[in-house]
């Protein structure tokens, strides 16, 4: 570890150009959030005003706020593994593609690309859905359900941003990219913001993240997109916000316990997988649909 | 609004959403001018001087301008020994670390773009440093651009600083590179680890060891080590022993 990390300052600190992109990314991500602070006091200072403010609902953001702690423990000690990782594959490929400034730039919009992926598998799989139905589950919409995740994310991410490193980007280029993906998605977890006129059309935006969140059935599997809103137009996911969703699960948790909220899916998961009949059906509950039921 | 109408949003006082709005303006472009400029710290003490001189790389990622060597260029061979920063004269004057910053210069706004990926707090940078004065002005803006942070983290994980550089006489152009490491627990008697680290470094023939910066803090006044550093007041007091000339950089 000692050795890894003596490699890490002289494989990025030695270039000014890793190291200035390191450091702003990290930077972005703290300020992120202060602004996440003062969103989230605006809204609850809304609920108050328009005498929207209930005790569940406060309750609600608190249950995502909490996610935060073991999301945050867990993430130090996967992101430092993947850190390893990415560099031990870096430096083994022979095809790595060059560190410049418009490199990065390519890279974030090749991570917001991943990301599209990675989360549309998220929905669609359900051992990843084990993960992402934690940011699913709460039946509000507001900034702290920005920040509402599963302990396992992690390792989903890190596993899809793999993609990245093993294409020949620089990992502090796929950390960058992976970063300004995720701290996207913060602002556009909110009921306080309408439509956006012609933004609506490329941009992932408040209004398509509602839609997202919707447990309605025409709102169900739509709008993927972290950044961009144009890879759902591409792969046939764009769904517009026609009315106002109706958030959470389809079934819905109905707890703020922290701890149900971390592992709610996961009961429903290993029975599914208990009463399997088959290999083909225990493959099924694994890595299909969440809802999947083999064919009688 | 009849609570049932699902067609418009929850209802949102006028105030409140302006403000929201105002905000979410303010934040793009706060996060637009932080990635265009690398002021990432705005307002806590950035130097603009430092940007004019990472303007002098370029979008490709190479430096174009003045000190054209990179780290690995700067590598010494093993088996020379490293030059003795003798030809900055730093002596322990209390008022050096006190010494104005250098003027910023108004960044010129095609600076901006140049500037994209090499402004702010990348750990290596050249400057123009005609006398210790200069120097000085450098440290302090190098470590108003954002060390704190890395120093705090730094103590935080219990590592240790390590800070070294390369002097250029003749183009009178110092190099800056400040990095960190974990402090070395094999190693218990080590207590200079700065310069087990320097050493390494040498070792390594990976980055030049001409040490200015930690031939300052050695030269340095108590009151220049706690003004200019995070480093406890013990641990400055280590270092100003006599026949001590080694101290332990961060907490074990």
């Amino acid at each position: 570890m000692e050795d890894f990390e003596q490699y890490y300052v002289d494989a990025v600190y030695g270039n000014p150009l890793l190291a200035y992109i390191e450091t702003l990314s990290f930077s972005v991500y703290d300020w992120t959030l202060v602004f996440a602070i003062a969103f989230l006091s605006l809204e609850i200072l809304n609920d108050v005003v328009t005498k929207r403010a209930s005790g569940s609902r406060f309750v609600e953001t608190l249950s995502s706020i909490a996610t935060q702690i073991p999301f945050y423990l867990s993430e130090v000690f996967i992101f430092a593994g993947f850190v390893m990782l990415y560099f031990y594959i870096y430096d083994n490929i022979t095809w790595q593609l060059p560190v410049t400034g418009w490199m990065c730039v390519v890279a974030v919009i090749a991570a917001d690309f991943v990301y599209y992926w990675e989360h549309r598998a998220a929905h669609r799989i359900r051992l990843l859905w084990l993960a992402h139905s934690v940011h699913h589950s709460s039946p509000i919409m507001n900034t702290a359900t920005a920040f509402r995740f599963s302990v396992f994310d992690p390792v989903l991410s890190g596993t899809f941003y793999l993609l990245l490193v093993l294409a020949g980007v620089h990992p502090v280029f796929v950390f960058a990219g992976e970063i300004m993906v995720q701290v996207y998605q913060f602002w556009i977890h909110n009921e306080m913001i309408g439509k956006l006129g012609p933004l609506e059309e490329v941009m992932n935006t408040p209004s398509h993240h509602r839609v997202h969140h919707g447990s309605d059935e025409k709102y169900l599997d739509k709008n993927y997109g972290g950044i961009f809103i144009i890879w759902d137009r591409m792969f046939g996911t764009f769904q517009r916000e026609e009315e106002i969703p109706n958030y959470g699960l389809t079934t819905p948790i109905n707890t703020v316990n922290p701890f149900k909220v971390q592992f709610y899916e996961f009961g429903g998961f290993f029975r599914d997988l208990f009463k399997a009949k088959s290999v083909g059906e225990w493959f099924g509950r694994i890595f299909k649909p969440p809802g999947w039921e083999p064919s009688k | 609004m009849s609570a049932l109408d699902r067609t418009q949003l929850p209802k949102r006082n006028g105030l409140l959403t302006f403000l929201y709005a105002v905000l979410t303006v303010f934040m793009f472009l706060f996060f637009g001018y932080i990635i265009t400029t690398g002021d990432v710290y705005v307002g806590l003490g950035y130097s603009a001087q430092l940007e004019e001189q990472y303007a002098d790389y370029d979008w490709d990622g190479k430096q174009t301008a003045q000190a054209s060597v990179t780290p690995s260029q700067l590598a010494v061979p093993t088996d020379q020994k490293p030059v003795q920063p003798t030809t900055l004269q730093f002596a322990a004057n209390p008022t050096a670390s006190v010494a104005e910053p250098a003027q910023p210069k108004p960044a010129k706004p095609n600076d901006y773009l140049s500037a994209f990926f090499v402004a702010g707090l990348s750990r290596t940078l050249d400057i123009n440093a005609a006398n210790e004065k200069e120097l000085m002005a450098l440290w302090n803006g190098i470590y108003e651009a954002g060390f704190p942070r890395r120093l705090n983290q730094v103590q935080a994980n219990k590592t240790v600083v390590v800070v070294y550089s390369d002097y250029n006489h003749a183009a009178q152009t110092v190099r800056v590179t400040v990095g960190y490491r974990v402090a070395d627990a094999s190693q218990p008697d080590t207590a200079n680890v700065v310069k087990v680290a320097a050493g390494r470094y040498e070792a390594k023939a990976s980055h030049g060891a001409d040490s200015v910066l930690l031939h300052w803090a050695e030269n340095a006044s108590r009151q220049d080590l706690l003004f200019n550093t995070d480093f406890e007041e013990h641990e400055v007091d280590a270092w100003l022993q006599p026949q001590k000339s080694t101290v332990y950089l961060g907490k074990r």
